[in-house]
């Protein structure tokens, strides 16, 4: 495998999302050029993936637009002598003078020049006489031929047709693949039929699996992680008022509600990172943080009341603007710790916990911090994001907008709860692990 | 002499602390990756596992962290060596302890104060760490006390990343665990070996004589410990105390035993303390050593962790190159948009002959006739034979209006007469499948390609789509 480069042309109609499905195997969304308009790419532009010591090299070409026209002329060289390679050969080489084709040339020549090439079909269209065609067409190259079928997660209505259309055609190796609705499962799918296609190239072919494998899994502990170190991070976040004082208390309340804004507006912008999309697949400029954008507040209690969670205890205590007094809750804990025995070490666990709420409530003051329901809002929809980030292909560029953590909530209450109780160094590694369970029931 | 610093081994020892250091240096808000440490640990093959060692080995910070655990660790190493010399000078004491000098020409041994000094102590605290071991504390204040302590011995290191690590790997998990029970071991074989050397060389260059004295054993049951504690002795071939001369170093009041074979005592005492205390505890020191050994050469660096989680997605984030290999330098001119007319309901209800370029079913429901053609030849065919006839040509939105196509209309315009209308389809599905921005270029796109093809401008029409307000 060593040094091994296996090249594939990516060909097909114009606009079936040839440029798109590239931008999603190579996770890069500033990949060529995507618009809805015929002719967008118009050179071929080739992306090298590396893969251990070789490389995977994909070509990225002007889309078939006149195929019909280019059978004909295909069709009368035959008819004139030649056999179809080299009609195709001669056509691709702008031997043939022709202007008209100067697209379709450029799109066989790499055909001709690479290893194999993968036909993008947008199953949403119906098979046409233009698209049979091209398969003709392609299917003379003498290269191996794997079409991806696009789209297929929005409907799978034509998928018949084009796989019967495929059959007729001697191309039956197919895979599904959704260039804007990602699925590792069927990138999975797609290197193995493209395996089977090209023994050869099969160590680096499985090597190139083993990457996505990898990379899919530490994406996921990465963005997992990062919020695992937002819980940590936000449970940390305090601030001592005069409990008389309302004035103090607007103010340092107003001063943590931004702090918290802060931190979860830069995880937010890490996850984007670690999953290479750009924070301007939002609409709007702002990262997701405002209410507007969210159709969420977090610090609001009659929405997190709506999203299924009791702010009854924590309103008691001050949650009406918007975070918690923790005297209570700790002066209640540190009671039936002394009740249960209040053993030596209860006593050094106690202080070391209790010791702030105690000295606060001895001089008439309290500690303000993040509830546990706002804490489980911010990290669902952190969670919701890492969701729809993952099945996200880099070709989709329709906005990403409200995420849906609203199922979430419920389960990740028990985990804000930890990590304002625990509170320790080693803690993100289990909310991780936690988080985990949550996103991916079934896997753990 | 300068040590020479403990060499890189593959996934254990340094590289682990390396990277914990790294870990925990790192800011926790300010993400950043090392690009050297990054192309290392992307080039070449390896597992994560393998790749994030490379890492952490290339990281720039590597060098000066590296020197700061070694700087931790001499300290750690200076701090133990002073346990083991204090260890050893307390055995020695308590060995002292047990000589008494007589006051004329006889001295004398205290059996029994000898071995209590010195395995007392030692069979205490072995007791101790067994239960400990077996039995690990579960109880959070048992925990909380710990932590209490091992936060106290943490402040004994200085204030920095390789610091936290050092005290990490020293104090808790599994290494931790396996050190602490070698420092333990060394100390009490550093206390014993200590005693019986002082013990050896009183006894080899002066002349005890030797009692044993109780006050709450019974002179049988002081007698059957000796006597236990020498059978082991006596198996194994060593001259060891008879019944008689335990009886006879029995000391009742002030008289002192006579015609002892010394000698005798003299070895046992030595066997019985190398025997009962210097032998298991080198034997724990040496299988705490070799767990020690084993625990730190399965550590792996936390995959999962964020910081390390962070970095393997940076590894993983494959350096992918671009290139334009065949280029087109002339970009397509974005067309003029201007927007078809609706058309009016009067007009639908009057409309002839209807020939589908590429459309399927019922799309145009008022036709009188309505043809579906998606190839060429079939298609001028069709608008050749309804010369003279209204005729409409209609074509979905969604097809593409490529090159092909415009190809294809402009013969069309060829045959059809100057009345021929063109309606375009499909405008709710051309808007649900794109932007709004792309469904209007869509249109002008296929609007410019039927007036550059010849149709008149004012007969391209939207065709309402089903169920749409009219």
């Amino acid at each position: 495998m060593t040094g091994q480069t296996l090249t594939v042309a990516i060909v097909g109609h114009t606009n079936v999302g040839k440029t798109s499905l590239l931008r999603t195997l190579t996770r890069d969304s500033a990949f060529g050029d995507v618009a809805a308009r015929p002719g967008t790419t118009r050179s071929v532009e080739a992306a090298s993936i590396p893969v251990g010591e070789g490389a995977i090299v994909l070509f990225d070409t002007p889309g078939l637009e006149d195929s019909p026209a280019v059978r004909a002329h295909l069709q009368a060289e035959v008819d004139s002598g030649q056999d179809w390679v080299e009609a195709i050969a001669h056509l691709s080489d702008g031997a043939a003078g022709t202007d008209q084709f100067a697209q379709e040339a450029k799109a066989l020549r790499q055909v001709i020049g690479s290893d194999a090439m993968l036909y993008v079909i947008d199953v949403r269209d119906p098979v046409r006489a233009k698209h049979r065609d091209e398969l003709e067409i392609l299917m003379r190259c003498g290269r191996p031929i794997l079409a991806a079928l696009n789209f297929v997660a929005q409907s799978r209505d034509g998928e018949e047709s084009w796989r019967d259309t495929l059959a007729r055609t001697n191309i039956h190796a197919i895979a599904p693949f959704d260039t804007v609705a990602y699925s590792e499962g069927d990138e999975v799918a797609l290197h193995e039929k493209m395996r089977t296609l090209l023994d050869s190239f099969a160590p680096l072919i499985d090597r190139r699996l083993a990457d996505v494998r990898q990379a899919r899994r530490a994406q996921l502990d990465a963005a997992l992680g990062t919020v695992a170190d937002l819980a940590v991070s936000l449970a940390a976040l305090k601030e001592s008022v005069a409990v008389d004082d309302a004035d103090e208390k607007l103010i340092k309340s107003d001063a943590l509600k931004q702090a918290v804004r802060e931190k979860e507006e830069a995880v937010v912008g890490r996850i984007l990172q670690v999953f290479r999309f750009d924070p301007d697949i939002y609409d709007g400029a702002h990262l997701p943080l405002e209410a507007e954008i969210w159709k969420i507040d977090p610090f609001d209690p009659n929405v997190l009341a709506d999203f299924g969670l009791n702010t009854g205890a924590a309103a008691a205590t001050g949650a009406a603007i918007g975070v918690g007094f923790d005297l209570l809750v700790g002066g209640v804990t540190l009671g039936a710790a002394a009740l249960t025995g209040a053993v030596l070490g209860g006593g050094f666990d106690a202080t070391r916990r209790y010791g702030r709420a105690i000295r606060d409530r001895l001089t008439g003051r309290a500690t303000l911090k993040i509830s546990a329901e706002t804490l489980a809002l911010i990290l669902s929809r952190a969670l919701a994001l890492i969701a729809a980030l993952r099945s996200r292909g880099h070709g989709a560029d329709a906005k990403l907008t409200a995420v849906d953590a609203q199922q979430l909530v419920e389960e990740v209450l028990p985990i804000a709860k930890v990590a304002l109780k625990t509170g320790s160094d080693g803690l993100a590694e289990a909310l991780t692990t936690r988080l985990k369970k949550v996103l991916e029931p079934t896997k753990n | 002499m300068k040590r020479a610093p403990r060499p890189y081994t593959a996934c254990m020892g340094r590289v682990y602390e390396l990277g914990l250091a790294l870990k925990a240096d790192a800011s926790a808000t300010d993400f950043a990756i090392d690009p050297v440490a990054l192309k290392a640990a992307q080039s070449g093959d390896g597992d994560a596992s393998v790749r994030l060692e490379r890492y952490v080995k290339a990281h720039e910070s590597a060098g000066p962290l590296r020197a700061s655990l070694d700087r931790v660790y001499e300290r750690i190493g200076f701090a133990k060596a002073c346990a083991l010399t204090l260890a050893a000078l307390l055995g020695c004491g308590a060995a002292g302890s047990a000589f008494l000098a007589g006051p004329e020409t006889q001295n004398v041994l205290n059996i029994f104060w000898l071995m209590a000094a010195l395995l007392g102590p030692h069979i205490i605290a072995l007791v101790f760490w067994v239960l400990l071991l077996w039995r690990p504390p579960k109880s959070s204040a048992l925990q909380s006390i710990l932590a209490f302590v091992l936060s106290q011995l943490r402040r004994l290191l200085p204030k920095e990343a390789a610091a936290d690590v050092a005290a990490s790997q020293l104090l808790t998990g599994s290494t931790g665990r396996w050190n602490i029970a070698a420092t333990s071991h060394g100390f009490w074989l550093s206390y014993l070996l200590a005693a019986v050397l002082l013990t050896a060389l009183v006894l080899a260059f002066q002349r005890f004589d030797f009692v044993w004295e109780t006050t709450l054993l019974s002179t049988e049951q002081g007698s059957a410990l000796l006597s236990a504690m020498r059978a082991p002795l006596a198996a194994i071939g060593l001259p060891v105390p008879t019944e008689a001369d335990i009886l006879a170093a029995q000391r009742v009041g002030a008289a002192l035993p006579q015609g002892q074979d010394n000698q005798r005592w003299a070895i046992f005492l030595i066997a019985a303390i190398a025997l009962y205390g210097v032998l298991p505890r080198a034997l724990l020191l040496m299988v705490s050593k070799a767990l020690l050994a084993r625990a730190i050469e399965r550590q792996r660096l936390p995959l999962s962790a964020p910081y390390f989680a962070n970095i393997i997605a940076e590894i993983y984030r494959a350096p992918v190159t671009t290139e334009i290999v065949d280029a087109d330098e002339a970009p397509v001119p974005l067309s003029q948009v201007v927007e078809a007319k609706p058309l009016e309901m009067e007009t639908i209800n009057h409309l002839g002959q209807v020939i589908g370029w590429e459309t399927d079913g019922d799309a145009v429901p008022n036709a009188i006739g309505m043809t579906h053609v998606d190839e060429e030849g079939p298609f001028l065919d069709a608008i050749a034979k309804s010369a003279g006839q209204p005729l409409a040509i209609a074509v979905s939105l969604l097809t593409s209006p490529d090159r092909g196509v415009a190809r294809i209309f402009v013969a069309a315009r060829a045959s059809a007469g100057e009345d021929t209308r063109i309606l375009l389809l499909d405008e709710a599905m051309l808007a649900a499948r794109f932007s709004t921005q792309d469904a209007r270029q869509r249109r002008a796109d296929w609007w410019s390609l039927l007036v550059q093809a010849g149709f008149s401008a004012e007969r391209v029409h939207l065709m309402p789509s089903p169920g749409a307000p009219k």
